[in-house]
């Protein structure tokens, strides 16, 4: 039987990692990673590269913001040792699956937040937060470390947690459709 | 929006084998170690598989550190959660250590289970994990 490995957003084992005011559960983001476990994935976890570049304590920040030369630097590396670690799995014959965190700048895989003008002293809404199709930072460098070995994720989706209007039901059942 | 944040400020660096106990053959399959820690709210930092190649676990702790320092830093509460018949606890724990000491930083305080223990006893793991001995 194949094994089936999935790389899940730090912040669906973790919501420690969150910015303010979005940490939707204590810790374990349960009902997400109990309906991986319950199909048989093997999962494992993605580091939080907003955590260590701008700190637990940093405000609400846009793709725009992120996608700096700095922080895709920082992304790079943290992405080189992520992808040792898909290499692995890979190498070993396992299907190896992405679940991100859709709407996040860094962590999206389907939407990401965007907003051009955001900028110096913070008065944002979260109306202002613009969610858009697309990846986050971290995702796309990610995915561009696997792509320069020749390897990519067999299949990848987001968990919406920071999409205004997220609801963890209809999460469920479309993970759990996208999983079938 | 809800502006309540739910973060319990405490996680755990865990062994893989407590999320992952298919990979681990020779190890009791039930183990109630990640539900209780999940139920008691702590955010955990998964390490990889035991057998993953030792010249690469460097490379993988390197940013699980960087993470565990600004959680310390900030006074969030940072454990460390291992199985004894696992090489360093199935966390590297030694390396864990060493660098705890190269960022002066207090290492991760060590729950050490053991295979031959009732990983089933979810009042005993709730104990020893909250244990602050």
């Amino acid at each position: 039987m194949v094994r089936k490995v999935v790389f899940l957003a730090n912040c669906l084992l973790n919501q420690n990692a969150k910015v303010a005011q979005f940490a939707f559960y204590p810790g374990v983001v349960y009902p997400i990673v109990d309906l991986l476990r319950r199909k048989g994935y093997e999962v494992e976890q993605l580091p939080c590269p907003e955590l260590t570049f701008m700190g637990v304590n940093r405000w609400w920040q846009t793709k725009d913001q992120y996608d700096t030369p700095g922080y895709r630097k920082h992304c790079r590396a943290i992405a080189r040792s992520t992808a040792d670690l898909v290499e692995y799995y890979k190498r070993a014959g396992c299907k190896v699956y992405l679940v991100g965190l859709d709407g996040s700048p860094s962590s999206g895989v389907r939407l990401t937040g965007r907003n051009a003008s955001w900028g110096g002293r913070p008065f944002a809404s979260l109306e202002q937060y613009q969610v858009v199709p697309g990846k986050g930072v971290w995702i796309e460098e990610l995915e561009e470390e696997l792509a320069r070995r020749g390897l990519a994720f067999d299949g990848e989706t987001g968990v919406p947690m920071d999409v205004p209007g997220f609801k963890m039901d209809e999460a469920v059942k479309e993970l759990d459709r996208f999983f079938e | 929006m809800d502006t309540k944040d739910y973060r319990s400020f405490k996680l755990a660096l865990v062994a893989d084998y407590f999320i992952n106990p298919s990979r681990y053959a020779g190890l009791p399959q039930k183990t109630l170690v990640y539900e209780v820690l999940r139920d008691l709210g702590y955010g955990i930092l998964k390490m990889p598989e035991a057998s993953y190649p030792e010249e690469r676990w460097i490379g993988y702790l390197e940013p699980v550190m960087d993470q565990a320092e600004e959680y310390i830093k900030r006074r969030y509460l940072v454990i460390a959660v291992g199985l004894r018949e696992l090489h360093d606890f199935g966390l590297r724990y030694s390396l864990i250590s060493q660098d705890s000491g190269r960022r002066k930083i207090e290492p991760p305080r060590l729950v050490a289970f053991s295979a031959s223990e009732d990983l089933t006893d979810r009042d005993e793991i709730a104990r020893r994990i909250n244990s602050p001995l």
